[in-house]
């Protein structure tokens, strides 16, 4: 009895711990980087502004805000990979700024406002002068406001939404844009274009992204008038769940003929992929997070016992071995971490090496201070063909025009373009996602 | 594939209010994933009830025993059932070194200071397999890998063993503590310590074999889910959580209230998912435990 009661306590103990750690952000300390190879001279800034006379050699310190923990991890680790690389070119070069090391360090974005804003914080009290991040509207947002009333600089890494590239470019801030809406946009036409496919599932999360704009983009497309594939109701579960179970169930009892996962991380997608096995689906599985990497290598563990199951994956944020610069990114990025880069480290490196050059162009005194103005007039005028190809455009508002094109494939090699369209093209209403 | 609903407007109708098979589906893994989890919890309890320690490095030790059955079926070549066996006797060995390290020193000052330890080994070897192993899941492939359908439920083979496997073991338990030697010795030092001492029984050995058999029921329990969950640093954390409710709700020393409170739990989880919200159908299980808490708090298994 006694020791039931001191189990009970420590029970309710643990409960309450873990609804308060579910509130209370937690940041993470920083990840040891790893010895990594310096970007080919190929991977190199197109241009190289003289640096100004420095006034100190105090180290910069700069912040990454990504996935630490959590389901999502492996993207957050691509990105403190690339981020790596980007910091470790300079200072190999002997800094920045006149030869003023570069110091960085990476905060758990995690997956709610809280944790992204205490992150935030314990960057910018840290000495951050820029921190570089936010994957997902529902953190980004809340962080990025944070940053920017304490009057630290800011890049954004948006991922995919619409809602936070709208907020983005209502706040004046820089990001490097994903395909987001626009990738949703192709996907469907993708989709639409195949008669095999005549109803559509969905099973996600319900975090801010996935909830508001990739589900509502779908229903937008696929439950108008006249389209071909039919969408069920979508089951929702809490973002970060990892055992889909109850939702995968309910999900193959309609029978879809495609059913995509909106879940990231390999902690969610690969115990769902596999559970779908387990309960004998016979559709075509999407995940929303399988990109190259992943994909080879689960695939590689895998190998037969996955064959007869039809999963399309996307390379959404595709790089170009054609493309010179992207080549030398590719094989930087392969070299340190034995894996093909995916967005999130794409996204990571050209934010770093865009702000890294443009604190070159500021200057010391500008860096020191934040000060904006300088910082929004030195990364238009840095010069930057992106990893995938495309050149760098910023816009009145800060954005960075990256939209590029992605592939669908299969696990037997064949790929099918998909080109996506720019985002202001896009049949859909803005309004609906956000309110200014 | 198959039949697809009717489609009378622009939107798709939501699976019908009672599908049966929808219903008997989400009961075969309300079932399954009660046994891992009564399996889990039991082996929780033996270290609880015996010992008196909170262990809370037993999810950590399931999770070794998922990752460690995919790495000796990796570099050894070695099938899945061979590669589980080896685990769990690997991961009962370290039982034993964990109860010489971290456990026993410590048993003669405040419990509080073992409970510390575990917290302090669950990170070490939480942090340690990420280091050595990555953070990525692992796919354990199982020969067991038919799915059958029976009465359009879908049930792999794989569950079926969890099923199987998981109530014997605990049942020979139930079955062995009552009856051989040890077993009994067992007990009476979970009754009274130092009733027990009297009569002779060497509690420290009494504590080594609790803690080896607590430990080898972890890692059962992580190699039977391996195949379902696939392998991840992470498997085992949020079972203790889930343990620790079942323990609540049904009582730390009644091994078959484990096992029904845990199948019992674990449906009502799952059919409250499928029926009510899939959102909440965690806090569900908190919510039985906090209403158990306030009406029976020595659990709804203890004898009075």
């Amino acid at each position: 009895m006694e020791r039931q009661r001191v189990l009970a306590r420590v029970a309710v103990v643990l409960v309450a711990l873990a609804l308060v750690i579910s509130l209370v952000s937690c940041a993470q300390p920083a990840a040891s980087p790893t010895a990594a190879p310096a970007p080919t001279a190929a991977a190199a800034p197109t241009t190289a502004a003289p640096p100004p006379a420095s006034t100190s050699k105090e180290s910069v310190k700069v912040a990454l805000l990504t996935y630490r923990t959590g389901a999502p991890k492996s993207l957050g680790d691509e990105a403190v990979a690339s981020f790596k690389m980007a910091v470790d070119y300079f200072n190999a070069k002997g800094g920045i700024l006149g030869g003023r090391k570069i110091e960085w360090k990476d905060f758990d974005e995690g997956l709610d406002g809280q944790t992204s804003v205490a992150s935030a914080k314990e960057a910018m009290a840290w000495g951050a002068k820029i921190v570089i991040g936010g994957q997902e509207a529902g953190t980004a947002e809340p962080m990025q406001a944070a940053v920017n009333q304490a009057g630290v600089l800011f890049f954004g890494t948006t991922s995919a939404s619409l809602r936070q590239r709208m907020e983005l470019r209502r706040t004046g801030n820089f990001f490097i844009e994903a395909p987001g809406g626009a990738y949703i946009y192709g996907f469907t036409r993708w989709v639409q274009s195949h008669p095999e496919y005549k109803t559509f599932a969905h099973v996600s999360w319900d975090d801010t992204f996935d909830k508001d704009i990739e589900d509502a983009m779908f229903h937008k497309a696929f439950d108008a008038p006249g389209s071909s594939v039919k969408m069920f109701p979508t089951i929702f579960s809490p973002v970060g769940q990892t055992d889909l179970t109850t939702s995968l169930v309910k999900a193959v009892a309609l029978k879809p003929d495609m059913l995509f996962l909106g879940v990231f991380g390999r902690d969610a997608t690969l115990p769902a992929v596999a559970k779908l096995k387990e309960l004998g689906y016979t559709g075509t599985v999407v995940p929303l997070d399988f990109g190259q990497d992943l994909a080879a290598e689960s695939g590689k563990q895998l190998g037969d016992y996955w064959t007869k199951m039809p999963i399309v994956f996307r390379d959404f944020y595709v790089y170009d071995p054609s493309v010179p610069e992207n080549k030398a990114y590719g094989d930087a990025y392969k070299a340190l971490t034995n894996k093909e880069p995916g967005y999130h480290g794409v996204a990571a490196y050209e934010a770093a090496m865009i702000t890294l050059q443009a604190f070159d162009i500021m200057g010391s005194d500008a860096v020191d201070k934040m000060d904006g103005a300088a910082f929004d007039k030195a990364v238009r005028s840095v010069k930057w063909v992106s990893p995938h190809g495309v050149a760098v455009k910023f816009d009145d508002k800060g954005q960075m025009d990256n939209a590029g094109c992605w592939v669908m494939s299969k696990f037997d090699g064949s790929k099918t373009p998909a080109r996506m369209v720019p985002w202001e093209k896009l049949d859909i209403q803005l309004a609906d996602y956000y309110k200014q | 594939m198959g039949e697809t609903p009717p489609v009378s407007s622009s939107r798709m109708p939501e699976v019908r209010a009672l599908d049966w098979t929808v219903f008997f589906q989400q009961v075969w893994y309300g079932l399954v994933n009660g046994v891992g989890i009564a399996l889990f919890a039991t082996g929780f309890s033996v270290g609880l009830s015996v010992v008196g320690i909170i262990n809370m490095a037993h999810g950590e030790l399931c999770m070794l025993g998922a990752i460690f059955s995919y790495t000796f079926m990796t570099f050894l070549g070695i099938n899945y059932f061979v590669a589980g066996v080896i685990a769990i006797l690997a991961i009962a060995a370290f039982g034993y070194v964990i109860s010489r390290i971290a456990v026993q020193p410590l048993l003669s000052g405040d419990r509080l200071g073992v409970v510390m330890s575990t917290i302090a080994l669950g990170y070490i070897i939480l942090n340690a397999t990420i280091y050595i192993f990555g953070s990525s899941p692992k796919q354990v492939v199982t020969p067991l890998n038919a799915v059958r359908d029976i009465g359009g439920v879908a049930i792999s083979d794989q569950t079926v063993l969890l099923l199987v496997v998981g109530i014997a073991i605990i049942v020979f338990l139930h079955v062995w503590l009552s009856r051989s030697n040890l077993g009994r010795s067992m007990r009476a030092t979970a009754g009274n310590e130092l009733g027990a001492q009297l009569t002779g029984i060497n509690i420290h050995a009494i504590y080594h074999s609790a803690i080896v058999i607590s430990a080898g029921l972890a890692a059962v329990a992580g190699v039977l889910l391996a195949p379902m969950v696939t392998a991840s640093p992470t498997l085992g954390q949020p079972m203790l959580l889930t343990a620790f409710a079942i323990l609540v709700i049904a009582g730390v020393n009644s091994l078959p209230a484990i096992i029904w409170v845990g199948l019992a739990v674990s449906v009502a989880q799952a059919l409250f998912g499928q029926y009510v919200s899939t959102y909440y159908s965690e806090v569900f299980v908190y919510a039985i435990m906090v209403l158990v808490l306030l009406v029976k708090p020595e659990g709804i298994g203890a004898r009075r």
